[in-house]
Formats: C-alpha cells, structure tokens, sequence
C-alpha cells in the first residue's frame, strides 16, 4: 500500500481536494480537503486501511477573508497601475482608472478542523482538513471510528469550541469543568 | 489475574485516584468505579497543569517559544526541543551543520537513557520496590552531570537553536560519555538480575494489563506502548529525521502487550541509545554547530508544517501554520503520553486497583506533557 | 497503708514494658532506616546525634507536638480509640513473655493462649481506624489486613498447636525451660518429635511477616496505590501510636519465635 493509492482511494470517497506534498518540505504527504459530510466516509476508509490517528486539532481563520480581499484589490491595483504605466510609456494617454468593483459583504471566515493520520508500516501521513463556518462549527465526530479520536476532539472542542456532532461526552478534558471560553480562537481576549 | 464478574447488586463506590496520589507522578485525577477491589470504569481527569502552551506559542516569536518545549516532557526535554527546532527548520528552510546534529543526537539520546532510568526507578517504586529507585538516580545523576557540562541545565533543557547547538562539546564531554557508556553497560546486568528476574515482578507484570495492537491503532499509542504490543513503529526509523539514518541501532519490539513487554522494549531501548551514542561519539565531524546563514528574525513561508521526532514516550509531532510573520499563526503540539493515557480507561477495565497502578505505571507517564 | 507488692511489681512491669516498646520502635526504625540507607547507596540518619541515634527520639518528639488532626466527618470515637486498640493489646501480650528465668509479669499458664488471643484483637483495632476515619483507601487497606491477617493466623495457628503438643504446655516459660542446655535442645531441631520441625518453623516466620504487614506482605500499608493504607488520615501521635503498636506486634512475633523455638 502507498500514498498514491490511499489518493485514489480518498478520491473516489468525494473529497474537495487531495494533493501530494512534498514530505521534506512540509511533513506530511498527503493533504486533504473535506467538506464535514465527508469526513466519516473519508476516515472509515482510513480505518479500513489500518492508520492510527495521531490527532485533532483546530485552526481559526479570522480575518483570511478581509486578507484575501485586501490581496486581490491589491492585486488588482497593481495590474491597473501596471498597463497605466505601459500606456504613459508608450505615449499614450492612460485609460481612465476602472471603477473599483463594489464587493459586497465579506464571506463568512472559517474554522478548519485538521486531523492526523499516520500508518504504522508504510510511509504515508495523511492530514485531512475540514472547513465550517466561524458561527456554525459542527462537524461529526469520528469517535466511533477511532476511540482514540474522543480525547483529540474534547481537546478540540476546549480550544475552539468546534462542536462535534456525534460525540458521547463533550464535556472540557484540559480546561476547567465549567469552562464556558475557546483560548484558541483568534477573537478570544482573556 | 482472576476473571472479574461484577456482582450482581451493582454495588460500586467511587474511588478518586488523585490529583495527589503517590502512584500518580503528578496531578492526574483517575476517577475509578469500583466494586470491591475490581475497576469497573476508569476515567482519567487532565488538566490540572494545563498552560495552554500552545497559546504562548501563538503570542510569542518563534525563538521565543523555544525554552517552553522543555517544560512539557522534563524528562526528556531535549527531543521535544528538537521537535520544535526541527519544524520550523523545515518551515524557514535552515540547512543545519552535520556536527550540530551529531551533538543533537547524543545529547537527546543521553537524555533518553536518563528518562528510562528515571521510570525504571519509579515504576518499580508503584510496585512497592524502593531500593531500584536509588540505584538509577545513582546512574541519572552522571547523566546530568554530563548534559549541565554542556547545555547548562539539568532538567528543562533548552540547548537547540534554529540552525544547530548553542554550546560546542569538549574532551571531557566526550570522555565522559564513554565511560558512561561503558558504566552502565556493567551495570545493567545488575539490574535485570535484580529487578527483571525477580519473581514478585515478573508476578505482578506478566499478562497484567494486556494492550492489543489493533487497541493501539484505534487510540494513536506510539513508543515503547505500542512497541510493547508487537508494532514495529519507531519515528528515528519510520521517517528518519537528524543522523538517525546512519545509525545503526535496532527498535525492540515484544509481542505479548503486557505490562512485561513494555517493561522490557524501555530496558533494550537503553542499550539501543548507548549504541547510538557511541557511534555518533566515534564518527563525530569536526566544523561549526551552528549555521552560518540563521536568520536574525525567522519569518517562514506561509503554510502548515509537520515534523514528528521520537520521545522516550512516543511520537511527538509539531504541526505549525505560519502566517510568513514572526509569530507562529499556529502551533500544535501531538505530545505522545496524551494518546497512550487516553486508552488508559478501556484497557484498565475489570482489572484489580494494584494491577492497574502496574499498567499506569507500564505507560510512562509525565503529566505536564499531557495537559501541556 | 498497705500496698500489695504484686501491684508495685506489675505497675514496675508496666511502665518497664511500655518503655521497652517505645524505645524498641524508635530503635528498629533507626536500625531499618541505616540498613535500607546502606542498602541503597545511601547514608540514612546521621545528622541527630552520632550516626543519627538521636533522630528516633526528635521524631517522638516531633509526632508528640504536632497536632491530632481529626478530619471532618469521621468518627470521632473510632478514630480515637482505633491507635489505643492496636498499641494496648501488643503492650499486654508482653505480660506472659518471659525476658527471662525470673523477668517475667505473670507466669501465665496459659501463655500461648493469651498471645494469640490479644494479636487477633489488633486487627479489630486497625479495621475501626480505618472505617473510623472515612476514607476509602484506609478502608480498602483494612480489608486487606483483615482478611491477610485471618488468612495467614491458620497456618500460624497450626504450627504453634504442633509446639504444643511436642512440649505438653503452653506455659511459655516452661517450654523456655524445656530447651535449656545447647542448640541440640531446641524446639527448632527436636526431629524426634517431628523431623518437620524447621519447615513448621519455616511457615511461622512467613505467617509471622504476614501477621505483622512487613514486606513482601506489606499489602495494607502499600504506599504507591493506597497512599498509606490504614494510617492515611491520621498524624502526629495517632499515628505515631499505630506505628509503636506495629514495631511492638514485631517484638512480640520475635519474642515468640524466640521462646518456642530457641
């Protein structure tokens, strides 16, 4: 069993996107992207497989939205500022500046859950993301699958608040019983 | 070990194994269901030391966190520095020196001989034995001696940089080293003729707290646990970091899962890191230990990195996401006991309260690195 | 106004015997302690007095000043008498020991009898204290010590019913008696009686360890799972009687192997 034949595997499973990264360089060799209603069909398989999960844990992305936006109008900008300067060069008169696009409402940011899998005779981790919107974190347990998953996520519940639908007992595991804050969210203020 | 039926008037009392209990080695809370002196439900409690390291690791620079990872596992310290320096090595792309990582090796692999001792040591004492204790302090005290000589502290070790060591060793370091070597070489058979051939251990150890491979998958235990049960899985062999690929050591495994096996992969695993130690020691380069070209300010390349360095516990992995600015955006922390513990309440199940202090103690744990 | 002097005598006895007790604990902790030490590469007491022979006195007098902490919630007259029960019992089973041909309190017919019949009360005393004080790893500890003790009193019994129908009494100053004159006199080595006679010896002195909680039979006390068995909630001197009541129950284990056997 290799890596290439796990992608195909996980391709047929419906997944978003699956890419081969370079081991050296990132550490992992295959990266994952699932939506959450794909995640037990995608970790089933990597059950059946026989890897061992080696953990779960969160990633907050707010803000990526207002810095993508910022990147493209950038972008943009430059690409205007770009062809204005081609046409001074040329002797031309430049185009009048195009109206900047109004774009609306920023899309909601994301909370990404990411998941470790490693094997332990072949050569292959396996990092399998989700992503769920910032006010509506759910995404199914996997507990039931790997017992082992019930800890990552209690874990992953404490410091992000990602609700794991599904799970026996999502009470706080390394937060105070009556923790009612996620210290890992990027708007948390202590 | 006797079968257990629960009696039938579901009689059970609820026993608070911690946070303060000698056989707990820190502040784990195990609440234990009891009927009579059989466990019917362990539930571990964590987080009674909880730092939340990987908050500081998110408001500090990358070089800053640095001396954090030596307070997770301050057993063995220095993988779990390496860990750190590794990934985000791998993130910036810093070319370490080949001395540097020699001196990575030896020192971590010293360090790994004195954590086994350590829990040789305290896992006899959970047996009720005090006298091994003693005797391994005995032999860890040279061991830290050497390790303060060249990294300047004797626990919470913080000696790697981004781009190789702090500290070059010297003559003694290395004379000192082999006669160590050559010390506890003669002095291990005293132990398994003391400890390992004793039949009150071999009592209490073999066939208690059987541990199945595929158990081992389903809950992510790595090291000497999952050694123990018969899986061949040891990160310095399965995706080789350092100069581990040029060594020549061999990972023990036991088949049978017991308590017995565990107990026997950390007792070889000594003599597998002497044998490392030696050969580094012996084609040990000359040249810089550190990099030349280390950035003053690191500041990675946007994206996620991972690196999984071996622990005398288990597989330690750094997962960081990196923004391309000074702090990490990220920073997770696998730390190994967390998922051996997390099998803890379905292995122990059905099993007598002293038997399944054996199995605690046969998991090697150090809680700090657990509630991080 | 007239004192019967067999009243001054025992009251001699008492106070002597008390004393004896005290001082034996404090000795074998000291004489366990150097040994363990140079057992294990260490030094041990040596800091109170030459080699430390002071230390056991500074922790009498350390245990006597601190305070008796009764717990909330545990019974309080349990809790109390429970030290009392373990230490009285062993303090009276000295009466019939005889230290020697004329050292001895009361030349009890029935000697043996007696012994026997104070040790077993020391096991009720520890298993108040435990239940007295409420907690769950005393009470676990306690059921150990009953039912270890129970266990291992059979055999013990046993071979001390062959003592007695070798030497016809259980006048232990009688059976001392009887083994006058050299080693080949001694119960131990009486194989005309009983060529068994050292393998019953053999089984006293392993049912004796157990009786008395020592290691390998230390399950009650049994420091890494049941924090400190029965003694867990108790401190200064309750404590500190537990613990002469013990290293008494060993003296008297010792006295015993020593009069029907040597």
């Amino acid at each position: 069993m290799n890596c290439a034949a796990i992608k195909q595997k996980l391709s047929a499973v419906g997944v978003e996107a699956i890419s081969e990264t370079e081991y050296a360089r990132k550490g992992f060799a295959l990266d994952v992207q699932v939506a959450p209603e794909q995640l037990v069909a995608a970790v089933s398989l990597l059950d059946a497989e026989g890897f061992f999960i080696e953990a779960v844990t969160g990633v907050d992305w707010l803000g990526e939205q207002a810095a993508l936006r910022k990147e493209t109008e950038a972008k943009v900008a430059a690409e205007a500022k770009a062809k204005a300067d081609a046409a001074t060069a040329a002797g031309e008169e430049p185009p009048p500046a195009e109206p900047v696009a109004e774009q609306g409402e920023l899309p909601e940011d994301a909370l990404e859950a990411v998941y470790d899998f490693n094997h332990y005779e072949s050569f292959c981790r396996v990092t399998i993301r989700t992503r769920m919107p910032r006010s509506k974190p759910e995404v199914p347990s996997i507990s039931q699958i790997y017992p082992g998953a019930n800890w990552h996520e209690r874990e992953t519940h404490d410091f992000f608040g990602i609700n794991f639908v599904g799970h026996p007992y999502l009470v706080p595991l390394l937060l105070p019983e009556d923790a009612d804050f996620h210290p890992l969210l990027k708007d948390f203020r202590p | 070990m006797s079968a257990f039926v629960q009696s039938e008037a579901n009689e059970t009392f609820v026993l608070n194994l911690g946070p303060q209990h000698p056989a707990t080695h820190g502040v784990l809370r195990v609440k234990l269901t009891m009927d009579g002196e059989y466990i019917v439900e362990a539930e571990p409690v964590l987080g009674y030391i909880h730092r939340m390291h990987e908050k500081m690791g998110e408001n500090r620079t990358w070089a800053q966190f640095l001396p954090n990872t030596g307070r997770m596992d301050y057993l063995h310290a220095l993988a779990f520095n390496h860990g750190y320096v590794a990934v985000v090595e791998r993130a910036a792309g810093i070319e370490v020196p080949e001395r540097a990582e020699y001196l990575r090796v030896i020192t971590s692999e010293l360090n790994r001989v004195s954590s086994h001792l350590l829990w040789f040591g305290a896992f006899i004492l959970d047996l009720g034995g005090f006298s091994p204790l003693l005797y391994a302090f005995d032999d860890r005290e040279h061991i830290l001696d050497l390790l303060e000589s060249v990294t300047g502290s004797r626990l919470t070790y913080c000696y790697f940089r981004f781009g190789g060591v702090y500290n070059d060793i010297d003559a003694d370091f290395v004379a000192g080293a082999r006669a160590f070597i050559k010390r506890l070489r003669d002095r291990m058979p005293m132990y398994h003729n003391l400890v390992t051939k004793n039949i009150i251990l071999m009592k209490r150890l073999q066939d208690v707290g059987p541990i199945s491979a595929e158990m081992c998958r389903k809950y992510g235990a790595t090291g000497p646990v999952c050694r123990g049960s018969g899986i061949n899985f040891d990160v310095r062999k399965h995706e080789p970091y350092s100069i581990y690929p040029e060594m020549d050591f061999d990972v023990p495994v036991y088949e049978h899962g017991d308590s017995m096996a565990r107990y026997m992969v950390r007792m070889d695993e000594i003599e597998q890191s002497l044998r490392i130690v030696e050969q580094a020691l012996d084609k040990l380069p000359e040249g810089p230990v550190m990099a030349e070209k280390v950035p003053k300010i690191i500041k990675p390349a946007k994206g996620d990195y991972y690196h999984a360095v071996e622990t005398a516990r288990g597989s330690f992995g750094v997962r960081v996401v990196s923004d391309g600015t000074n702090t990490p955006y990220r920073l997770k922390l696998r730390s190994p006991t967390f998922s051996n513990l997390s099998l803890y309440g379905e292995a122990c199940r059905g099993m007598l309260l002293p038997d399944a202090l054996a199995l605690m103690g046969s998991l090697d744990l150090v809680i700090p690195e657990i509630d991080r | 106004m007239y004192v019967d002097p067999e009243i001054i005598r025992l009251l001699a006895f008492l106070v002597g015997v008390i004393a004896f007790a005290a001082l034996n604990a404090a000795y074998l902790v000291w004489l366990e302690r150097k040994e363990a030490a140079h057992i294990q590469r260490r030094i041990g007491p040596k800091e109170v007095g030459p080699f430390g022979l002071l230390q056991p006195l500074v922790d009498g007098i350390k245990l006597m000043t601190k305070q008796l902490i009764v717990p909330a919630g545990v019974d309080p007259v349990l809790f109390k008498i429970a030290p009392i029960l373990v230490m009285v019992p062993a303090i009276m089973s000295f009466v019939t020991i005889p230290f020697s041909e004329t050292l001895v309190a009361r030349n009890l017919d029935i000697g043996l009898l007696a012994i026997f019949a104070f040790a077993s009360v020391n096991v009720l005393g520890l298993l108040l204290g435990a239940w007295g004080s409420r907690n769950k790893y005393a009470v676990i500890s306690a059921a150990r010590v009953v039912s270890q003790n129970v266990a291992y009193e059979i055999p013990m019994l046993v071979t001390v019913v062959t003592l007695v129908m070798i030497t016809g009494t259980m006048n232990l100053h009688t059976i001392v008696m009887q083994q006058q004159g050299g080693f080949w006199h001694w119960n131990i080595f009486n194989l005309s009686a009983s060529p068994l006679m050292p393998v019953a010896f053999l089984i006293f002195f392993v049912c004796m360890l157990a009786e008395t909680n020592r290691a390998p039979f230390d399950m009650a006390e049994a420091e890494s799972e049941l924090v400190a068995g029965a003694f867990t909630e108790y401190s200064g001197m309750g404590f500190g009687v537990f613990f002469m009541g013990e290293y008494a129950n060993i003296v008297i284990g010792a006295s015993m192997a020593t009069t029907g056997r040597f």
